[in-house]
């Protein structure tokens, strides 16, 4: 597929997943509008790429996105595929974490995601034509220890994305709600150094395995993309034997049944 | 270690390319034709027996590097230098590289004399094969669809990268590593258009069967200094550009 001449919008694109989409698309010819909080943060998506220009927002501000839409409207064009890959994870056990930590993490994964759709989805009806690329999570089908927040605001977003799917069908819009394992990106490298255990030691992807799948699946026709070799696989564990991969984390989480070894000196 | 300004940035030698993802395809093609067909270089290809010579279709998504993101695609022949005995005098002569960005293209011509041109590239990655296809002045110039072959190891690569502009030959040390590298006898289908690079490979004997294609999935490059070629001189004829 050739964006060429098509307008791209893409939010987190700083770093990460986003920075590569963003990447991506301009090398495919597209005008990339690349929205991350500052400026500063948009060097590298920017760089050497005439045809990247550079938004800062913050998508959890209404009136800071509602301006940077207007303007990338204005100087960059109509928006023809959207990529929301802005989000944040703050890892911790539920029982210890600020309700503050929480809530930021919702409003910036979930609200993030429902005010960048609704920015964009109604000019794309009109048109007739538009993509929507939502960065969802594994973590939004199966949920796990210290990662509470992050796993409630992915949830979100599947639901959120599965049910704006339905809706588009037939109007030419094409939704996919992507749902990938860890991927070696600044944020897993930020959750590793936070809290070691929170994703379990599983290994990272790479960002490209990412934006590969999510072009399958909107090649396809499918809503949900799973990149990743397993992803596929726990997320139907996890529907069809929920307790069985939470037995398995649990041992995870708090280390095997000790048995008392034979002949060990007494205490 | 050089530095040039590019469009008015400043671009430092090595050029440093972090992530791309390149294919290739290489083919026998009648010497004479090749050798004619470079002649204004004032290189030959390098003989193969049966009067053949190879040329190598490829494309390249540049993703994250020194020159910005980008597309390429790449008409190369492997040469020799006159006169060369051993191996290390083969490289690879860059007769067509149109990209799809302007930065890349300013920055090709400049540092290196790459035959760079700005036009159209469309990179299809699919479940079977990836297509390129090249458009020049709005109408099909090739389209080159190579199959996914089966995990090969690549060793690191250091080439000699040669170059025409403007009456002069340069050579570029072109460094090459990566990962995922998948390839595979035949593989590719190429499809020409109009225009001078159809026309070209149709004089090559395009559209025809490949030796051998491929694609390497994570390239890391890097690109020195170009160097002067002088082809009357004797020996190691290389003077700094």
């Amino acid at each position: 597929m050739t964006f060429r001449g098509s307008v791209a919008l893409v939010t987190g694109a700083g770093s990460g997943i986003g920075l590569l989409a963003a990447q991506r698309l301009a090398a495919q010819g597209a005008r990339v509008a690349a929205l991350d909080l500052t400026a500063e943060s948009l060097e590298a998506a920017q760089r050497h790429s005439p045809n990247v220009s550079a938004f800062a927002a913050d998508v959890t501000d209404p009136d800071a996105l509602g301006d940077a839409m207007a303007r990338i409207v204005a100087e960059v064009g109509p928006i023809d595929r959207l990529v929301h890959a802005a989000g944040i994870c703050l890892p911790g056990r539920l029982v210890e974490q600020p309700v503050e930590d929480v809530a930021r993490v919702m409003e910036v994964n979930y609200v993030g995601t429902v005010r960048s759709v609704t920015a964009v989805v109604g000019g794309m009806v009109e048109r007739s034509r538009g993509d929507i690329v939502l960065l969802a999570s594994m973590a939004g089908w199966v949920p796990s220890f210290r990662l509470g927040a992050y796993d409630a605001s992915k949830f979100a977003v599947v639901a959120y994305g599965e049910v704006l799917a339905h809706e588009l069908e037939g109007t030419g819009v094409r939704t996919v709600v992507v749902c990938p394992p860890p991927v070696a990106t600044p944020m897993v490298d930020a959750i590793n150094a936070a809290d070691p255990m929170a994703l379990g030691g599983q290994p990272a992807i790479r960002a490209a395995e990412v934006l590969d799948a999510a072009e399958r699946a909107l090649e396809r026709g499918e809503i949900f993309a799973f990149p990743g070799r397993i992803t596929r696989s726990a997320v139907r564990v996890r529907r069809l034997a929920p307790g069985l991969l939470w037995k398995r984390m649990d041992r995870i989480e708090r280390g095997p049944r000790r048995q008392p070894r034979h002949g060990a000196p007494p205490a | 270690m050089s530095t040039y300004d590019v469009l008015g940035s400043t671009v430092t030698t090595p050029v440093e390319i972090r992530e791309a993802r390149s294919w290739f395809s290489t083919f026998a093609v009648p010497f004479r034709a090749a050798r004619d067909l470079i002649a204004y270089s004032g290189l030959e290809p390098a003989p193969l027996p049966g009067g053949r010579a190879l040329a190598s279709l490829g494309f390249v998504r540049y993703v994250d590097g020194d020159l910005g993101p980008y597309h390429e695609f790449v008409v190369a022949l492997i040469v020799r230098r006159p006169g060369g005995t051993d191996r290390r005098d083969t490289g690879a002569f860059i007769h067509q590289l149109p990209v799809n960005q302007p930065f890349t293209c300013a920055a090709g011509r400049g540092i290196w004399g790459f035959p760079k041109f700005v036009t159209d590239i469309g990179i299809d990655e699919g479940v079977r094969r990836d297509t390129a296809t090249l458009i020049v002045d709005g109408a099909l110039a090739v389209r080159l669809s190579i199959a996914h072959g089966v995990p090969t190891r690549v060793p690191d690569t250091n080439l000699d990268a040669y170059s025409w502009s403007d009456g002069v030959l340069r050579c570029t040390p072109w460094r090459l590593d990566g990962e995922g590298s998948r390839s595979r006898p035949g593989g590719v289908r190429v499809e020409l258009g109009t225009g001078l690079i159809a026309d070209e490979l149709r004089v090559l004997g395009f559209p025809r069967r490949a030796i051998m294609s491929g694609t390497m999935r994570r390239v890391r490059m890097t690109f020195g200094d170009a160097h002067v070629v002088d082809l009357g001189a004797p020996g190691p004829a290389s003077v700094p550009a």
